[in-house]
């Protein structure tokens, strides 16, 4: 009778806390639709590998006497060392990112791109803010959470051995949810009435195919010789956008956006939770983590806005500051944001398209400031 | 065979930025490593500080990796900068010709 009640003995209040941790990421994505795809397996995977001697995690098989004699590898570890300690998932799951991206607003108005470098001033803000707290490699992977993309985090933290992952990546994913409610008040802080309804006339430019082909080859080319340790990330991102644009490779292109990605998110959120047990991730350093997280986007919000404010000193077509904001990588949400905070000011001005394409830039940008990330510190 | 010239000549400015981008991180990294060899030569002789430790709270590194900021905002612009230019040249070279 002894083995149904033996290892409820061994629940600690920290496992409960993890429980409800898990509850809570996981009421956020189904009550609240907070990035569903990946808090809801987060918060699952949470609960699994907090029960005591889960199986879902490896577990040291010891003798009478105490001593480990073997261990026991459970699933979520064997996912785990394939697919996340190789950086093999997110690099995948970045084929379908780059296959759902439309560069085509970006290419109709390139000098926009420059937005999408603005807005990652957080990353490095962050970085010499953590580095206080923290060694210069953790300092690093916190400051990667001010790209506001999961695979990017993940790759970065993991290459940089940061041994917060964990609470990287639910900072990362929580904050990306809560663009619609970050970004406004610091965009508002830092501008005028006038200078958010500052009108952006939209003229659709053609974009050849041959453009939209040549272009994620050109990217991949140029990102890899000036920041090497990018080209993985950089390239996966670009070879799904070619699958997209070549035109003769849709049922791959559908694949990789819809099968490929969803696939790859399941095993992702709940791989993750491995490094959410208890006795890592309940720390103070989680909260410091979660609060730098915050400061990495809103001073990537802050960036992209005063970089367009310092513009429109030399231009005589103004700016409408806002879409700085947009340069952060959480796509499509940060450019609808945007959007929306223009029509609030003036019914008839319609960013969506210049936000949309700077927010587009982001995602590419990012990934360069994660390439820089890691030739900086490897 | 304008747009060869434009070509070339932007193919060049690219490779220029490339390897002069190369040459400053190589740079940098050479004399961190450099002072890091140093520095670890000096620690070693001392068997307590031969471990760098973060003692948890020190503020004096947020100007000491400022430098990090710097670098890194001035080499974004800088490739996207590039790409900007690259993709205005991508879009004149493939215009269709009215």
């Amino acid at each position: 009778m002894e083995i149904l009640y033996e290892n409820l003995l061994q629940i600690n209040w920290q496992m409960i806390v993890m429980w409800i941790i898990g509850g809570l990421l996981i009421y956020l994505a189904i009550k609240k639709d907070m990035e569903p795809t990946l808090l809801l397996p987060m918060g699952f995977g949470a609960i699994l590998v907090n029960l005591p001697n889960s199986g879902a995690i490896t577990q040291f098989v010891t003798d009478n006497l105490g001593n480990i004699i073997g261990e026991e590898e459970g699933a979520l570890t064997t996912l785990f060392n394939a697919g996340i300690a190789n950086e093999l998932f997110p690099l995948i799951l970045f084929i379908g990112i780059g296959a759902m991206i439309d560069f085509g607003p970006i290419l109709s108005n390139p000098k926009l791109m420059i937005f999408g470098a603005a807005a990652q001033f957080g990353i490095f803000f962050t970085l010499c803010l953590a580095s206080i707290f923290f060694d210069i490699n953790d300092a690093a992977s916190i400051g990667i959470i001010g790209a506001a993309d999961g695979p990017t985090s993940i790759v970065v933290a993991n290459k940089l051995g940061s041994k917060y992952l964990g609470a990287i990546m639910v900072a990362a994913y929580s904050y990306m949810a809560l663009v619609p409610i970050i970004q406004p008040p610091v965009i508002k802080l830092l501008t005028t009435k006038k200078e958010r309804m500052i009108r952006m006339p939209y003229a659709q430019a053609e974009v050849t195919r041959t453009t939209r082909i040549l272009f994620p080859i050109v990217i991949t080319v140029i990102a890899g010789l000036i920041a090497p340790a990018s080209v993985s990330l950089v390239g996966f991102l670009m070879f799904g956008n070619l699958l997209r644009e070549c035109g003769v490779l849709n049922s791959l292109s559908e694949t990789a956006q819809k099968v490929l990605a969803n696939l790859i998110t399941i095993f992702l959120g709940i791989t993750i939770a491995t490094r959410m047990v208890w006795d890592e991730f309940l720390q103070l350093d989680t909260l410091l983590i979660l609060g730098l997280g915050l400061v990495a986007f809103i001073f990537d919000t802050a960036g992209g806005v005063l970089f367009a404010k310092l513009l429109n000193l030399f231009l005589k077509q103004k700016i409408n500051p806002m879409i700085g904001a947009a340069g952060i990588s959480a796509f499509p949400m940060s450019g609808r944001v945007v959007h929306k905070m223009g029509l609030a000011e003036d019914p008839q001005n319609f960013l969506l398209m210049h936000s949309i394409g700077v927010n587009v830039s982001g995602q590419i940008a990012s990934v360069i400031a994660g390439g820089l990330i890691l030739s900086f510190f490897m | 065979m304008k747009n060869v010239k434009i070509l070339s000549v932007l193919f060049a400015l690219v490779l220029m930025f490339s390897l002069f981008s190369v040459s400053v991180f190589a740079e940098a990294e050479a004399e961190t490593t450099a002072a890091a060899a140093a520095e670890a030569v000096e620690d070693a002789s001392d068997e307590e500080e031969a471990v760098e430790e973060h003692s948890g709270f020190e503020p004096m590194n947020f100007i000491k990796n400022l430098k990090y900021m710097g670098v890194g905002m001035l080499c974004i612009i800088i490739v996207i900068g590039v790409l900007i230019g690259v993709t205005i040249v991508l879009n004149k070279v493939t215009a269709k010709k009215k």
